[in-house]
């Protein structure tokens, strides 16, 4: 198979975006298998966790890889570059969002479906996740930006920074504001997230000695 | 200042990760209680570093849809084609199937790229520097008068030696014979520009040294003058013999034109008729000894013995033809 199909899996980001801007479909679908479950789950995450919407969004910016590779320089990090690009659509949506909300009365409720009263049983399967969902809600789209990407991403400073053009003493600043305030309010679910932690500890614990 | 408080947060972020408050130091200690206000918010904090990271990894992530991937690359299929299509454009465009072969602006370009190509390959392999050195050049070559008058030189000259020899009964001598083949030589060109008008042609041997090898020049030559040649060996002799006594009965002829070694035989020419000629009329005299192997005399021809021999078979002439040339 290797000597009739190239294969994509072992090329990096951006060797592979050199490839796409060619024309490559091949490197175009080796690049939309590593990020469209990232990028699903970011818009998911901030974009009201609305799957709708972070699944047409989602296309959206394959959609602008392909009629527009020539954006990407293939000398950034096409991580940073995708979130960044993520990261302004979300701004834009935000934008939307606002107008919406001083013309229509039906949105605020749609957002506060997302905020509270709807919590996706299938991923938040205890309180303390609920509640964390609720409060990530409830923060400014900079601080639940920067926490999501710090804390579901894996992102380091100095990416978060570049993401969200930015200094990394703004974000690190926002992180532990962040982190404050989610403390602050889930302080009463502090013994079960320390319960959570210790769970977790003794499990590892177990399987080392199995 | 700001970037120290910046790095003690990244330090706390750390200690929340990795140390219980009661397992601080007391630098860690400091550093953290600078932004943490006590223990209980240290563990506040604690607990959400560590629950949030146990709530996305436990987080259930969202799988797309395959008919997004599916609709995507055909999406991006669509914009290889473009590429195709305007590829087509241009060979539609260059020649469309409405217009006739000649019409077509592709044939017209082919036309146009062809003929530049052909004026420059003429152009700039048409070689008309004279004095390239690829080029043939006849530098020894003479114009008719010219020509007309070193034979009437030569002629008058031969024939005041002639009248010498015989008044004084010498041997001509090697300068004397050099003449002669000189005279010779340039009777033989007259002889080959006429030799279409001339009647018995057969009797002038001619060598094609540069169109072909010797050994083929001499198969071409015919059977027939070989065989006079041996038959008349004995006459050429005899005019050698008589030529040395001062009286010309057999005239032999080595001319080398451009191109030709020419070895021929005249007929038999008394010095009387030779003088009679050369006196009155120098062409008269070159054109009655171009009729080789014959003397026209008004109406009636006849034919007189040819004696012709070739290179191989006779080495002084060889040396007679070098001393010519």
């Amino acid at each position: 198979m290797q000597l009739v199909k190239k294969s994509y899996t072992a090329e990096t980001d951006e060797n592979l975006m050199r490839e796409v801007i060619k024309g490559d479909n091949l490197a175009f679908s080796e690049i939309y298998d590593r990020w469209s479950k990232p990028m699903l789950n970011y818009f998911y995450k901030m974009l009201w966790q609305d799957r709708e919407k972070a699944e047409d969004f989602m296309q959206e910016i394959f959609t602008k890889i392909i009629h527009k590779p020539q954006l990407y320089n293939p000398s950034r990090a096409f991580k940073t570059w995708i979130y960044s690009v993520a990261n302004n659509m979300c701004k834009n949506e935000y934008r939307r969002a606002e107008v919406r909300k001083g013309t229509s009365n039906s949105l605020h409720d749609n957002i506060i479906v997302h905020d509270s009263s709807a919590p996706d049983k299938e991923h938040d399967k205890n309180i303390f996740n609920d509640r964390l969902k609720e409060e990530l809600e409830l923060l400014s789209e900079n601080h639940k930006k920067t926490f999501i990407l710090r804390f579901k991403h894996d992102l380091s400073i100095k990416d978060i920074a570049e993401i969200l053009e930015t200094s990394e003493g703004t974000v690190k600043s926002r992180i532990f504001y962040t982190l404050k305030k989610l403390g602050k309010n889930l302080k009463e679910f502090s013994p079960i997230a320390k319960t959570i932690m210790v769970g977790m500890c003794l499990i590892e614990l177990a399987q080392y000695i199995i | 200042m700001m970037e120290d408080r910046n790095i003690t947060k990244m330090d706390v972020e750390f200690y929340l990760l990795n140390r219980e408050y009661n397992e601080l130091s007391s630098d860690e200690l400091a550093i953290v209680n600078e932004h943490v206000e006590s223990e209980q918010e240290f563990n506040e904090m604690k607990a959400v570093v560590m629950g949030a990271g146990n709530f996305f990894k436990e987080e259930k992530e969202l799988a797309p849809n395959p008919a997004i991937k599916v609709a995507l690359l055909k999406e991006f299929d669509k914009q290889q084609p473009a590429r195709a299509y305007w590829l087509n454009g241009i060979f539609v465009s260059l020649f469309p199937k409405e217009k006739r072969l000649f019409q077509k602006p592709g044939m017209q370009l082919i036309g146009l790229a062809a003929s530049v190509l052909l004026i420059v390959t003429i152009a700039f392999n048409g070689n008309t520097d004279i004095n390239n050195s690829t080029l043939a050049q006849n530098n020894g070559f003479k114009t008719e008068e010219e020509a007309v008058e070193e034979r009437g030189k030569l002629g008058r000259e031969e024939f005041a030696e002639e009248k010498n020899l015989q008044e004084n009964d010498l041997e001509p001598t090697t300068e004397v014979l050099e003449k002669e083949l000189e005279v010779a030589t340039l009777n033989e060109v007259e002889i080959e520009e006429k030799s279409e008008t001339v009647e018995n042609k057969g009797t002038t041997i001619d060598f094609m040294y540069d169109a072909q090898p010797i050994e083929s020049v001499e198969a071409d030559l015919s059977i027939a003058a070989d065989v006079d040649y041996r038959r008349n060996d004995n006459n050429l002799n005899a005019s050698e013999e008589s030529f040395k006594k001062g009286v010309l009965k057999d005239k032999e002829k080595v001319a080398i034109s451009d191109d030709k070694l020419v070895i021929s035989a005249t007929t038999p020419a008394t010095t009387e008729v030779v003088e009679e000629f050369s006196m009155s009329d120098d062409e008269g005299y070159f054109s009655d000894d171009v009729s080789a192997g014959a003397i026209v005399t008004g109406n009636n021809s006849i034919d007189l013995p040819v004696n012709s021999r070739s290179l191989a078979e006779d080495s002084d002439l060889i040396g007679i033809l070098y001393t010519a040339m």
